[in-house]
């Protein structure tokens, strides 16, 4: 099957249309977000944290039935 | 220049911010690399980004070993393009204007007519996708068969070869279709 399209005669782009889209503090924001490994990060912990007060009440509700 | 360059890669892979001059220099024509073979602009721009990403992210695995940036760039970008078609967001595109179909006629000696240009485009869909890549990197963006050989990870005259064939299948795929 094939899946290639054939365009014909296509608007090129200006330089300044492509100039205007060029965004390098969002590249870099995106490079510094991927540098921080997932532990580090506020989404782990309170994931973590959440599983560790849900674990601590449960452990105390089964003490208390016991 | 090239000196300039790679000074400039030096300094990124110590502190990213410094890759800022690369992006400026090679941004719209990778931008253009990858628009020619995409049928939609804005998932380029993405596509585009996404390869810089990339090499900011890598920048200090690219060793200097007589192969320029750009063609690193390109094969960056390629790799991305294959990824996007796979994941299907995009589809793959052939852009031809006017001056490209009038090329492919005067080197298969016919007239440029609509029918023709109807089985030119038949022939480039059907082309296999390595000798598609040569047409479009020699006859749509007229690069020297060095810089093909370097963005193909081969030697310039193997692209040179490769380029011939791959045209000279062109031509069979084109009477093909003027007889059907």
């Amino acid at each position: 099957m094939n899946r290639r399209k054939v365009i014909f005669n296509r608007t090129v782009p200006s330089s300044r249309s492509i100039k205007e889209r060029e965004d390098f503090d969002q590249l870099l924001e995106q490079y510094a977000q991927s540098k921080h490994p997932y532990f580090s990060r506020i989404a782990f912990w309170g994931t973590v944290g959440g599983a560790v007060v849900a674990n601590f009440s449960f452990c105390v509700s089964i003490a208390k039935l016991t | 220049m090239l000196a300039d360059e790679q000074k400039c890669i030096a300094l990124a892979k110590n502190d990213p911010r410094h890759f800022a001059p690369l992006y400026e220099k090679y941004h719209e024509q990778i931008f253009r690399y990858i628009n020619q073979r995409m049928d939609d602009q804005d998932l380029a721009f993405d596509v585009t980004s996404q390869v810089f990403f990339k090499a900011i992210k890598n920048i200090h695995k690219f060793e200097f070993r007589g192969v320029p940036l750009g063609s690193w760039l390109y094969r960056i970008a390629k790799s991305e393009l294959n990824q996007a078609f796979r994941n299907r967001k995009a589809k793959r595109a052939i852009n031809i204007d006017e001056t490209h179909v009038a090329t492919f006629m005067e080197v298969f000696q016919q007239e440029e007519s609509r029918r023709n240009r109807d089985r030119l485009f038949k022939a480039l869909a059907e082309m296999r996708e390595t000798d598609l890549q040569l047409i479009e990197l020699r006859y749509f963006e007229e690069r020297p068969y060095r810089e093909i050989g370097e963005i193909l990870s081969i030697k310039e005259n193997n692209a040179k070869v490769k380029t011939f064939r791959a045209l000279e299948r062109l031509k069979l795929l084109f009477y093909k279709n003027k007889r059907e």
